[in-house]
């Protein structure tokens, strides 16, 4: 499959540089092609986009340097893909720029700033050595958005189909599903590819990632990934675009795999409860169940955000971290968490949470 | 912190969280959740609460029976040492079906209840109970908080139960609207509730309401399990 990146920078090396590492380290079955714009082409003619047709667009954020005729651009990296953005909306845009960027003080960490990009990632990450797997991050947001982009109608129906998502989880998608594009009844790629990467796929509720599932379903992360539990629960795995960044896993058919498997009695139970019983009573693997960190019990039924460990709910509280949509699984961080970590933030807790840490003595 | 606005702020906890707003439906009120106020009287710090106009209505989706739970409660009580002693006490919980073979029984019910369920939209209420303090000055024993079916009914109910009786009463433990939500959740929303249920917030919400309107009650009555010369049932009726 032949890619074309569209590639902006302000210093020709560098062009040159990461765009020959992104053409040569292309894997089997993929030939990526990069075109490189010092990013004062613009200024002259902008018009010069109108014959592009790009697959992705990787855009620097730093366009300090003067080029050769003494002109620099005027503006930063995010500015430049906001303009891209008007101009491309079916197609993927990501900075790529280098690791220090970050912490410059002009660059702007507002989320709406960076609104319009898909994602910031690192030039150094190109060079092979480093094992990043950036490459294959590139094919696929554009693979992905190249779907996206070939799909019509634009409705929530596609939108569905592009996912693979089982029929039990539909009520729940259209749910979350933005009411602004519902209304318009069609979405661009940007929108679409928003929506499934950075909720759907970024929260856990409708997906669940795997020490999400092994929670679930009552199992310890090490059982959820021996061969026989990924067996099967094969047809539960997230196959839809843009799966290849993750491995997630459909919670409802999780559910439904699950249960049917069961008897009676197990299926009563709640499925963390239920369905180690009904492995451990059929196979000869036994299933080790999820364990609470802070006090050892099993089941565990939610997954620390901080520690990424299984947790009793009891023994953990909401964190108001990010503004995940309502259907999705609360942020919850575990006592453990709040004993000994330094990363919390006591301004995400609410009043009734700042209480119980109080009563526990869970921080002096 | 005072007890009172720790015990409102876990009301109003209680009400942006989707288990419970979603449940919900606001008959005839602004959607506010309920508060529970303070007076003063003779330095006594009396708390009260009064949902009789407004009642709480949640709605039953799963049920083969109940359509909506109406909670009417009302309350008073002195704070004492961080715990309540019930002055005034009335809860009455009616169970309301929609479903059209309870709200009219063609081999029970005269061809009149068809007419007057069919001006009201076809509901019925099915079951009413209510829990209330003893009354001063009654003259048949009665357990000092208790539970009975009946009662004197609103035009637009049609229980089956006739409204004359009064009896059997139970004795019962005075709950507040969150104790009884708790009743709720566990009767009629068993299986979506019980992640939400095993919270922390939660557990301590509940306890933080059985500490303030229930530990006094229960430690009285394990005092009269241990007296040989009475009864429980016999305590529960001679006090006021």
């Amino acid at each position: 499959m032949d890619l074309n990146i569209l590639y902006f920078d302000d210093e020709q090396t560098d062009l040159d540089r990461y765009g020959d590492l992104i053409e040569e380290n292309s894997p089997s079955g993929y030939t990526l092609k990069v075109e490189r714009m010092i990013g004062t082409a613009l200024i002259k003619n902008l018009n010069i986009l109108d014959t592009k047709f790009p697959d992705l667009i990787l855009v620097d954020f730093d366009y300090s340097n003067v080029d050769t005729n003494d002109e620099v651009l005027g503006m930063n990296g995010v500015t430049l893909s906001n303009l891209l953005r008007q101009k491309f909306p079916h197609v993927p845009i990501v900075i790529l720029t280098r690791l220090q960027i970050e912490q410059r003080a002009d660059f702007p960490h507002n989320e709406a700033i960076l609104a319009c990009i898909d994602d910031i990632k690192f030039k150094e990450d190109l060079i092979p050595t480093r094992n990043s797997n950036l490459i294959k991050y590139f094919i696929s947001i554009a693979v992905g958005y190249r779907k996206l982009r070939d799909k019509e109608p634009k409705n929530l129906t596609n939108l569905i189909e592009l996912i693979s998502a089982p029929e039990t989880s539909f009520d729940l998608l259209k749910m979350l599903y933005p009411i602004e594009q519902a209304k318009r009844k069609t979405w661009t790629g940007f929108e679409a590819a928003t929506w499934i990467r950075k909720i759907l796929m970024n929260f856990p509720g409708i997906l669940y990632n795997p020490i999400f599932s092994a929670t679930y379903l009552g199992i310890s992360l090490d059982s959820f990934q021996t061969p026989e539990v990924q067996t099967f629960f094969n047809s539960a795995r997230y196959i839809g675009i843009f799966s290849e960044e993750k491995d997630l896993w459909w919670k409802t058919k999780i559910f439904e795999i699950a249960s049917n498997s069961m008897e009676d009695p197990e299926r009563k139970l709640p499925l963390r409860r239920g369905f180690i019983k009904y492995w451990n009573r059929t196979h000869s693997l036994q299933l080790v169940p999820s364990v609470c960190e802070f006090k050892g019990d099993s089941p565990a039924e939610t997954v620390c955000y901080l520690s990424k460990k299984p947790v009793l709910l009891k023994y953990s509280l909401h964190y108001y971290v990010d503004n995940r949509p309502e259907v999705m699984d609360e942020a919850r961080v575990s006592f453990k968490s709040i004993q000994s970590r330094d990363d919390v933030n006591f301004d995400l807790f609410d009043e009734i949470a700042k209480e119980i840490i109080k009563k526990q003595k869970l921080k002096p | 912190m005072t007890l009172i606005s720790e015990y409102n702020r876990n009301l109003k906890w209680l009400f942006i969280q989707k288990e419970i707003y979603k449940k919900l439906h606001y008959a005839n009120q602004a959607d506010i959740p309920p508060i529970c106020k303070i007076k003063e009287i003779n330095g006594k710090r009396i708390w009260y609460m009064d949902l009789l106009e407004t009642p709480l209505i949640f709605k039953i989706t799963s049920h083969d029976v109940f359509s909506e739970i109406e909670i009417l409660l009302k309350f008073e009580a002195e704070e004492i040492n961080e715990k309540l002693v019930i002055i005034q006490y009335g809860v009455n919980i009616r169970l309301w079906s929609d479903k059209s073979q309870y709200c009219y029984r063609e081999l029970f019910d005269s061809s009149r209840i068809k007419e007057l369920v069919d001006q009201g939209d076809w509901k019925r209420v099915m079951i009413r109970f209510h829990i209330e303090k003893k009354e001063p000055n009654v003259t048949l024993p009665e357990p000092f908080c208790h539970l009975n079916f009946g009662g004197k009914q609103s035009s637009n109910e049609y229980c089956w139960i006739p409204t004359t009786i009064r009896e059997p009463r139970f004795p019962h433990p005075p709950m507040d609207f969150v104790l009884l939500l708790e009743y709720i959740l566990v009767n009629y929303y068993p299986n979506e509730t019980r992640d939400f249920r095993e919270k922390r917030e939660w557990i301590d919400i509940v306890r933080f309401s059985q500490k303030l309107f229930q530990e006094n009650y229960f430690e009285v009555c394990q005092s009269w399990l241990s007296d040989e010369d009475n009864t429980y049932l016999g305590h529960q009726c001679s006090i006021c």
